[in-house]
């Protein structure tokens, strides 16, 4: 059985139909890639999948699990975790404490045992300090580990922002234009580091305008536009699919 | 950033200090300023959690003092009960409450929080001073017992200080390990991104209603202690002026600063009461604290301090690499 099932989601808001139908299945370690027009519905895509948005309707099967219902914080403890279009780390928050913040879906420390500092709390910390710190070394943030978060560079921030996600262990992985802002060896860096990652044995789903990124980073490619699905396929079938190029490059094309 | 172990070691020494005071000297009108700067103190460290670390703007704290204060004087007056019974359970009626009103509450926004609990705190007194069969009105409930635990009597003015200084320590510590442990980081990012929060799987409103049924059960603590120290409570020592007062505390300490906390309640407990023409303009004295702290030092006194040392280390930092530049280049 594949990893993610996704069977007939729709996403209304209010007449404006923003999502129609929507059947993906991705299987367990595939990176996949989700391209399409502005407005085509990728990200509304995404905060149905992530649980920011509940579907009007329809089902997806994660690892066997219907989660379409779950508020986002349930689906992340599932280890369904997100990356935003628009940056949102902790500004307020040092590097390091954005990367420890990763950590709170696997660790347990409550108030209780916090207030105690019990052995097992200040073992916690330490284990939660020392990964933290090891990820940003993973990700050449280490040395600004102790900077404001809103000080960083948006390169900076966008990589701060796959630390965190990092940081919680997630079994799939939702990037939503990663690239986005990045100049061009930056890019680069983040095609390794994608690679990288998938080979974890994370799964991914990565929206992406650049198209040079997508087409060499996925296994499977799907497109979206005007909130439906128009093809899917490897990146070589979507590049030769005339309905793609029509949607692309205008109809006459 | 200070060293935290420096930091530690300088608060034990304040700490030790405070404490041998009464060695030194023994004066009733200096402990009873120490002993309310105390109550404050934990007042202010309590609402701090949810206006510094939470942002919640919660604006009705003194409410919950009140309750604090009344449960425990009722506790004991009509129930009979032990101090530190009364003290204990007074809190958790406090905290009980406060998670009560904290569910509706947060449905409210920022500023909407801030008028919601401030109608909360209106609503207490008004309750404080019509539910006279119980509480005894407008004129108060006198006669509460002084606090005896374990057998040992607290009556003395040393005493009370003593007790006082305890819970401010054990207060203090309590919110600072919070502050940096799992939840509190959890309440901070709450505070700073309610989104990224959730995608981490923060559940924002656990993480809320246990921040106010925390910082609430500190607060009826506070005014337990604060009704057995008076011996003598009214509404009008929870009104809103004194929610105000909490808040101007936690402004001139700094937002979110719990060493800054209690800083700002000596400095606001004190100031009002050893400058003798000052104190008939307590009020006005933290409506311009507020106003000061926000448009001056938003960060606080506490919080500005090691910041000022940090810019001033980092521009003879420059300097010095300037200065170094320019050799080079001559060189």
């Amino acid at each position: 059985m594949s990893l993610i099932e996704i069977q007939g989601i729709s996403k209304s808001f209010g007449g404006l139909v923003a999502l129609k139908d929507i059947n993906m299945t991705i299987e367990a370690g595939e990176i996949h890639g989700l391209i399409g027009p502005n407005g085509a519905g990728k990200t509304t895509l995404f905060n149905v999948l992530s649980g920011n948005y509940i579907a009007s309707s329809g089902s997806f099967l994660f690892d066997g699990q219907e989660v379409i219902h779950l508020r986002n914080d349930k689906r992340v403890s599932l280890g369904i975790v997100r990356t935003f279009q628009n940056i949102r780390i902790f500004t307020s928050m040092s590097v390091l404490d954005n990367v420890k913040m990763g950590f709170h879906r696997l660790t347990f420390g409550n108030w209780l045992t916090s207030i105690l500092a019990t052995k097992k709390v200040r073992n916690e910390e330490e284990f939660i300090e020392r990964s933290s710190e090891s990820i940003l070394e993973k990700l050449d943030l280490k040395d600004l580990a102790y900077e404001e978060a809103k000080n960083l560079s948006y390169g900076d921030q966008r990589r701060l922002e796959i630390a965190r996600a990092l940081a919680m262990k997630p079994r799939l992985l939702l990037l939503d234009e990663p690239a986005a802002g990045l100049n061009e060896s930056e890019v680069k860096k983040l095609l390794e580091r994608i690679r990288e990652i998938s080979s974890m044995g994370i799964t991914i789903i990565i929206v992406e305008h650049d198209m040079s990124l997508i087409m060499s980073v996925s296994d499977k490619i799907t497109v979206l536009a005007h909130g439906q699905k128009i093809a899917d396929g490897t990146p070589q079938e979507i590049q030769s699919n005339p309905r793609v190029i029509a949607e692309y490059l205008g109809k006459g094309a | 950033m200070m060293n935290s172990r420096r930091v530690k070691l300088v608060l034990l020494v304040i700490g030790i200090a405070l404490a041998t005071i009464p060695l030194a000297i023994d004066n009733q009108y200096v402990f009873h300023v120490l002993t309310m700067a105390g109550i404050y103190t934990v007042l202010a460290i309590s609402l701090n959690l949810l206006i510094g670390s939470a942002g919640l703007f919660s604006l009705g704290h003194a409410a919950f003092y009140g309750i604090g204060a009344y449960a425990s004087a009722l506790l004991t007056l009509k129930g009979q009960m032990p101090f530190l019974i009364a003290f204990f359970l007074s809190g958790v009626i406090t905290a009980v409450i406060g998670g009560i009103i904290a569910l509706p509450a947060l449905r409210l926004k920022g500023i909407f929080l801030a008028i919601g609990t401030m109608g909360f705190n209106e609503i207490i007194r008004l309750l404080a001073i019509n539910l006279d069969t119980l509480t005894g009105g407008a004129a108060g409930l006198p006669g509460i017992s002084t606090p005896v635990i374990f057998g040992m009597a607290i009556s003395q003015p040393r005493e009370y200080y003593l007790f006082a200084i305890i819970f401010v320590g054990i207060t203090y510590v309590i919110f600072q390990r919070i502050i940096a442990s799992r939840p509190g980081r959890a309440l901070l990012a709450i505070q700073d991104d309610e989104i990224a929060a959730r995608a981490m799987g923060i559940n924002l409103t656990n993480y809320k209603v246990s921040a106010f049924v925390i910082s609430t059960f500190f607060a009826g603590l506070a005014g337990s202690f604060f009704a057995h120290y008076l011996t003598y409570i009214s509404p009008d020592n929870f009104g809103l002026n004194e929610s105000f007062a909490i808040l101007a505390m936690i402004a001139l300490g700094g937002i979110g600063n719990y060493t800054g906390s209690i800083v700002g309640a000596l400095l606001l407990v004190t100031i009002p009461e050893t400058i003798r023409f000052l104190q008939e303009y307590r009020e006005l004295i933290y409506g311009i604290t507020i106003v000061v702290i926000v448009l001056v030092l938003p960060e606080g006194i506490v919080g500005w301090y090691p910041r000022f040392i940090q810019r001033k280390k980092l521009l003879n930092n420059r300097r010095l690499l300037s200065t170094t530049l320019h050799v080079n280049k001559e060189g």
